[in-house]
């Protein structure tokens, strides 16, 4: 449209457009610190020009459509930062709750008392008839037992929590998957009617990037501006239907399992994603719970199986005041089954990496035999000495002991190498002061009562090289405690570097985005008064053009 | 160029004023504890060469108190043997008095009685208990060393009741030679003094001490002459073993001052690895306070300084 009409309506497109302006950048300025809002500007567009004289005159101007300022290379590696960020914000929070588990562990807790019992068998040595020191040892045996129950029990606790931990991110993603897969209908919705849900895509964008926190995933957005996600390889959010995590705790591998049970998967079996699971504060968490503080378990039930055993094989073969020998201290982790007459059998493993077979004891008399079972071949077989005498063996120490004359019986002897739950059931069975084995010679009502070596002995093994399960190399008892604790440590410093170093990282990219995507107060300023001025200028027109019109209008009739 | 936004500006602020509160948090709780590191993710290193010190450290400490029980009993077991031997001495000379030819038989029964006296002392003297253990019944620490049988019988005899055994206290630590470690610290009773009921023709004190007895009660001149030397051999074998124990009881003695010594090395080492530099760390918290009050300030400043250069 051309003349002066065409005038009043250029000014028109322009009033509108750099009024669609300043509201945009009001909206800019209003959202400046709203989490994951992307800074937004009209695209303006000529009008097309009409032809006329003196030739095409522009028609004005229109805003078509507001987009969003985004960098998707920036966007994208925001999201994949967020998984890493998740998991070692998991990892240091995690780590660091079994950190102060062992907080002053230099001095306090399991190494002092494991010193302390180990000494207090001196102090037996130094006094071998004072009944008081006996039942110092006897109590310091405790305190050191609950120690290791104290650590299992919080790293059991730990692991319970981390457990629910897992399960409240489950839910956390399953909502916000089924919130993504809404806002993906809304999405294709408002494209295919020709709108921009900037807004929209926003709001998507904060989800992907909490579900990316929470574990690894994967997205696309395809030509109908869908998002598509992939966790552990398995879809789980496709167009506008989303699929459910589950998670569910494994007996038989004592671990959480994640499953997922995708869209469009009615009437299969949920799929086990669990070991595809590798980031992200789920990521963490499992880590936490089902690897680390795992072999930490396994590690201190391992040293309380070699405190146990090597502790039992000394005591047993050793004399107690009221003259008994082949008693226990601890309550043993070997099972020793079968039946004799005025004959007792205790078997202890002090090799365990060799104890992994059953076998078979045979008492006659003072005749003893020893048969691998798995093997039928007879292993040992000695003489009992004074009544009493110990068979070393395929890992085991054996100590046999007579009651009486004419002694006889079958022992099966299993479990040597077994040390699962050795740290909760480790327990003192002495509870007679004077069955305590401090002589290592035969004691009877005023014989040998002074016979201390089997105590010094005891004390020994706070500084010998032990075996322990599951390694063939020696070490003594404290420097094996040492390693768990140095191998806490690290774990917590690395997770905290780690972290630290994701922050630094994250917040790299977050400033990178915002240079980009950020809502800059100054620019958005500068815009309105650039906008104010565009609008005044074409408001200014539409005036000029209406006193044209008047003149126009009031011109005399000839 | 880049694009500094509002909000970027604001964030920095804000995390440049959490890592000095950080910075101010660390010095603070080490002031306040007084050590280096709480936990082993604090410092890996140190907690391990700490667990290392301590279980040293308590290895040592016990070590120490059994060197301290060993030194008491040895330098009882030294004082008595000193006490028997002053008894010797006496008792040999009566036997040189006694082989005097101006003696009469009287005066000889009558010094036998005398000499029965010192015997029954000697005896009583090696019964004496530490605690409640005998010291010179080897391990048979709850038995009476030495007792006199029916005088009937075996008149100024003493039997020995304990066994061939002794006890022994940890004076030192090498896993491998173990023994090396063990130091004596109870006797066998009959081969420091013998046994005159079983052994009546030896050489020891008890066995020669009956037959001077004997020998006095019989006025017998010639046992009596030949006990002055048998009774000077005793004494000196008293005197040796007496010297035998006061250098076991010095050497333990020297172990005790290497491992007192060594264990204030061992504290210091672990004072070192654990303790806080005090004078160094309230230097480092006046200078973190400073950074944070400046800090604070400049944020204060760029804050205002934005919204103001926007909004005036």
């Amino acid at each position: 449209m051309s003349g002066i009409l065409g005038t009043l309506n250029i000014g028109t497109s322009g009033i509108e457009a750099n009024q669609a302006g300043l509201s945009t950048a009001g909206n800019n300025i209003a959202n400046v610190h709203t989490p994951g809002y992307t800074q937004e500007e009209v695209v303006f567009d000529q009008n097309v020009p009409g032809d006329g004289s003196p030739g095409m005159v522009g028609n004005g101007v229109r805003g078509e459509s507001v987009r969003r300022v985004v960098n998707q290379f920036l966007d994208n590696q925001m999201v994949r930062q967020k998984t890493r960020l998740g998991f070692y914000e998991a990892s240091r929070i995690s780590l660091g709750e079994i950190d102060s588990f062992f907080a002053h562990a230099q001095s306090e807790g399991l190494a002092k008392h494991l010193s302390s019992y180990m000494s207090t068998w001196e102090t037996v040595a130094n006094h071998p008839l004072d009944r008081a020191a006996r039942a110092s040892l006897i109590a310091s045996g405790k305190t050191m037992s609950t120690d290791f129950h104290e650590m299992a029990g919080l790293y059991s606790q730990a692991r319970d929590r981390l457990g629910q931990m897992v399960g409240e991110e489950v839910s956390r993603v399953n909502v916000d998957l089924s919130k993504i897969a809404a806002l993906n209908r809304q999405i294709i919705k408002a494209r295919a009617g020709g709108e921009s849900p900037n807004t929209l895509i926003d709001q998507r964008s904060v989800l992907a990037s909490k579900v990316s926190k929470a574990l690894n995933a994967h997205f696309f957005a395809d030509r109908k501006g869908a998002m598509t996600l992939h966790l552990g390889g398995q879809i789980s959010v496709s167009d506008v239907e989303a699929g459910t995590l589950s998670s569910r705790f494994d007996p038989v591998t004592d671990s959480v399992r994640i499953l997922i049970d995708p869209p469009g998967h009615s009437g299969g079996a949920p799929i086990d994603i669990t070991d595809r699971i590798k980031g992200g504060t789920m990521g963490g968490y499992l880590n936490v719970r089902d690897a680390k503080i795992k072999h930490l378990q396994h590690h201190l039930d391992v040293l309380a199986h070699a405190v146990i055993n090597h502790v039992n094989a000394v005591h047993a073969s050793g004399y107690g005041l009221s003259g008994r020998t082949g008693v226990d201290f601890f309550h043993p982790t070997v099972m020793v089954s079968g039946q004799g007459k005025g004959v007792t059998v205790v078997a202890n493993a002090i090799a365990p990496n060799r104890a992994g077979h059953p076998l078979s004891v045979s008492v006659s008399g003072d005749r003893v035999t020893v048969v691998d079972q798995k093997t039928g071949k007879t292993v040992a077989s000695s003489r009992l000495a004074s009544g009493a005498g110990t068979v070393t063996v395929d890992g085991y120490s054996i100590r046999v002991a007579q009651a009486g004359t004419g002694a006889t019986g079958t022992f099966r002897i299993s479990g040597g190498n077994d040390v699962a739950g050795a740290a909760l059931g480790m327990e003192v069975v002495v509870k007679d002061p004077s069955d305590l084995a401090a002589a290592r010679n035969p004691v009877s009502q005023g014989k040998n009562a002074g016979d201390n070596r089997n105590a010094h002995d005891l004390f020994g093994l706070l500084s010998d090289r032990v075996h322990f399960a599951g390694t063939d190399r020696t070490a003594t008892l404290h420097d094996f405690y040492s390693q768990t604790v140095a191998q806490v440590g690290s774990w917590s410093r690395e997770a905290r570097d780690n972290y630290k170093a994701q922050m630094v990282i994250e917040k790299g990219l977050k400033n990178q985005r915002m240079s980009v995507s950020g809502v800059s107060i100054a620019d958005e300023s500068a815009r309105i008064i650039q906008y104010e001025k565009a609008y005044q200028a074409s408001a200014s027109l539409v005036q000029m053009t209406n006193r044209l019109l008047d003149t126009l209008v009031h011109l005399p009739t000839q | 160029m880049i694009r500094v936004t509002g909000l970027m500006t604001g964030r920095e602020v804000v995390d440049a004023h959490d890592r000095s509160m950080e910075n101010l948090y660390g010095v603070d709780r080490q002031i306040s504890s007084g050590k280096k590191f709480e936990t082993p993710g604090d410092a890996p290193e140190r907690m391990g060469e700490s667990l290392r010190v301590n279980r040293t450290l308590a290895v040592t400490k016990q070590v120490v108190e059994n060197a301290r029980e060993g030194v008491v009993r040895l330098q009882l077991m030294e004082s008595i043997m000193d006490q028997v031997g002053g008894l010797v001495i006496h008792a040999k000379a009566m036997a040189v008095r006694m082989s005097n030819e101006t003696m009469v038989p009287e005066n000889r029964r009558v010094e036998a009685q005398e000499m029965l006296r010192v015997l029954e002392q000697i005896v009583s003297l090696a019964n004496t208990k530490s605690g409640e253990q005998y010291l010179f019944s080897g391990t048979d620490v709850t038995v009476e060393p030495f007792r006199f049988p029916d005088p009937a019988h075996h008149p100024a005899s003493v039997a020995y009741q304990g066994n061939d055994s002794r006890s022994y206290v940890q004076q030192g630590f090498t896993s491998s030679v173990r023994e090396a470690g063990l130091m004596r610290v109870s006797e066998v009773g009959s081969r420091l003094l013998g046994d005159s009921v079983s052994d009546p023709g030896g050489n020891s004190l008890l066995p020669v001490m009956r037959r001077f007895i004997n020998a006095l009660n019989n006025n017998d001149t010639t046992t009596i002459r030949n006990s002055i030397d048998a009774l000077d051999a005793a004494s000196h074998q008293v005197t040796e073993r007496a010297a035998v124990l006061g250098t076991r009881e010095r050497s333990l003695r020297r172990t005790l001052h290497r491992l007192e010594r060594y264990q204030i090395s061992l504290k210091t080492l672990k004072s070192q690895n654990e303790d806080v530099d005090i004078a160094k760390a309230v230097s480092e918290l006046s200078l973190n306070q400073n950074l944070l009050a400046v800090s604070t300030k400049a944020s204060r400043n760029i804050i205002q300084n934005t919204q103001n250069a926007l909004f005036s």
